[in-house]
């Protein structure tokens, strides 16, 4: 498989005491990294790192078989960059905006024009593609500023924040596109504070916090990494029933009448332990129903336990 | 226009707002407007010209740029496969065509209130002058901006530099000590540019073989670095084309398609 990013004891650091440390990770051709984590977990400073607009302090970091810093052109125009903040030239149309990034990674006519007018069809913005940028919303700068890094196929995508302030249709066909970079074998890095759409976008993930590598995997592996509990709710035929089952990685039991409620370890054999521990106590079970935590739900809880904690 | 390369795409941003460009035109010409149509000594009006000239091409190169890089657009920049030269090249080009377009103006109308029977040789000078002056402008004002850490930090280190140019340039009476100083900076176009203007109400625009070899070299070098960059970057008037419901998907094997 080939590794088209690799971070090995990455550090950057500023003088506020922000950033990243000793960061290891690796992306493959056609994964879809997710890079999460709270306001100020180093996301960006991460980002920015791998998109060649910062040099790491120490360690060593590559992207297209090449260091990160500095990026030759021959490489820049295998990326597209989407920063958190949307840079256009506010004078001029969308249309003359994303003509120009265009144009720098070597399109020309007549694929030039078709390729962006489809762009702006997708983002919605063909309506508006020729009025000035600086009447645009947040979300129409955002969804240009993403159209702009998609606009030639780069090889490595790279997206800061692009979930913030864009409507759910674009985001959705902004998943389709990320999904099928990944089946052509491009890769993408995107780093949002959006478990739910990282969860249906991301291939991988990785949970930053405090400039560091908390949790990485696949996204159910980083769900369960994190520590995620599950939730089983029982409803029983009888209304008399009050003994809680002795097992490991039970965290919560609430019964009441003929409803039970657990909040379990997110082990896929606990539940049907729990069941026959019911049914070999006589409990006749009418229904049982298993809530998988999301990965939204997973970080909420770690959060949780990390305040109470404190 | 459809701005192919940064050149086009800075001069679009610049002359976009017509109103914005009247305004800043007018500013310029009203400051300059005393100096030339009130009688007063040579060398006062000379100097008030340059001051002009300083004022709108140090200035307004050392803001805008400093603006550029606020507005995060010289990141944006450095992401694409664009050499740094090139990109220096280009905004340097097109900040030296839009503070042209002010100052041409306030020198055509000293010219057309205060030259006597001026020589075509006289006009190559002065615009090659000109030229020169908005060249070296253009560049200490992009230096200015890389010093400045932000937008009230290059209004003031412009209100400085402009100072100290005036100074040693003789755009105003030069003191004593700085007598050397000024002497050895003295081939620099804007001291020639005030020499030259200094001259013009009296008819006697020094022209020498050298000047004037300069002052062409200047302005068709000048001339064809803009011509070739307007060729290669501009296109053909914005329109859209029919656009039938297509997705990214097919947008980037079109791309693949254009690039293979």
């Amino acid at each position: 498989m080939v590794v088209l990013i690799v971070a090995e004891d990455v550090t950057r650091c500023y003088g506020t005491g922000r950033g990243v440390e000793s960061v290891s990770l690796s992306v493959q051709a056609g994964q879809c990294l997710g890079v999460l984590g709270a306001n100020g977990s180093g996301k960006t400073t991460l980002t920015r790192l791998v998109a060649g607009l910062d040099e790491p302090q120490r360690g060593r970091l590559s992207v297209l078989d090449a260091p990160s810093y500095p990026r030759p052109a021959h490489l820049r125009k295998r990326c597209g960059v989407s920063l958190d903040a949307s840079a256009h030239w506010q004078r001029l149309s969308g249309r003359q905006n994303l003509y120009f990034f265009a144009r720098q990674y070597g399109l020309a006519e007549p694929v030039l024009s078709r390729c962006t007018d489809d762009l702006l069809t997708e983002a919605d913005l063909l309506a508006q593609a020729d009025d000035p940028v600086g009447t645009y919303s947040f979300g129409m700068r955002r969804k240009l500023s993403i159209i702009e890094a998609l606009v030639h196929n780069p090889d490595v995508l790279i997206l800061d924040e692009p979930s913030a302030g864009i409507d759910a249709a674009f985001l959705e066909r902004l998943t389709q596109c990320i999904h099928r970079r990944s089946e052509r074998g491009q890769t993408t890095w995107v780093a949002d504070n959006d478990p739910d759409w990282l969860a249906r976008t991301a291939t991988h993930a990785v949970l930053l916090e405090d400039g560091r590598v908390e949790a990485r995997g696949s996204v159910s592996e980083l769900t369960a990494s994190i520590g995620a509990r599950n939730r089983v709710e029982i409803t029983l035929e009888q209304t008399d029933w009050d003994q809680r089952p002795d097992l490991p990685g039970i965290h919560k039991f609430h019964c009441k009448d003929n409803h039970i409620d657990i909040v379990l370890d997110d082990d896929p054999l606990l539940p049907a332990q729990i069941l026959q521990w019911i049914v070999a106590r006589q409990g006749r079970v009418r229904a049982m129903e298993i809530h998988a935590v999301t990965l939204r739900e997973a970080l909420a809880q770690r959060a949780n336990r990390q305040e109470a904690r404190t | 226009m459809r701005p192919g390369n940064l050149f086009c795409l800075q001069l679009a941003d610049a002359f976009a707002d017509r109103r914005r460009v009247l305004l800043r035109a007018g500013v310029s010409v009203l400051l300059a407007l005393p100096f030339i149509l009130v009688g007063m000594p040579a060398r006062a009006q000379a100097a008030g010209i340059v001051m002009v000239i300083l004022f709108t091409g140090f200035f307004g190169t050392a803001v805008a740029h400093v603006h550029l890089r606020e507005d995060r657009h010289l990141e944006r920049l450095s992401l694409l496969p664009i050499s740094r030269a090139s990109l220096t090249l280009d905004l340097m080009l097109a900040s030296v065509v839009s503070r042209a377009a002010p100052t041409a103006l306030v020198l055509g109308a000293f010219v057309v209130v205060n030259g006597r029977q001026i020589s075509a040789s006289a006009t190559i000078i002065l615009a090659g002058q000109l030229c020169a002056t908005l060249l070296l402008l253009t560049l200490l004002g992009m230096g200015t901006a890389r010093l400045a850490r932000s937008n009230a930090e290059v209004h003031l280190f412009g209100a400085l530099t402009v100072g100290v140019l005036a100074v040693v340039c003789g755009v105003v009476p030069t003191p004593q000590r700085l007598a050397p100083l000024a002497a050895a900076l003295a081939p620099n176009p804007i001291a020639r540019l005030v020499a030259a203007l200094v001259a013009l109400p009296r008819g006697k625009v020094g022209i020498s073989p050298t000047e004037i070899a300069f002052a062409a070299l200047v302005l068709v070098a000048t001339m064809a670095a803009i011509t070739i960059r307007w060729i290669r970057g501009a296109g053909e008037k914005t329109q859209a084309v029919d656009s039938p419901e297509k997705t990214v998907n097919n947008a980037a094997a079109r791309v693949k398609e254009g690039q293979g």
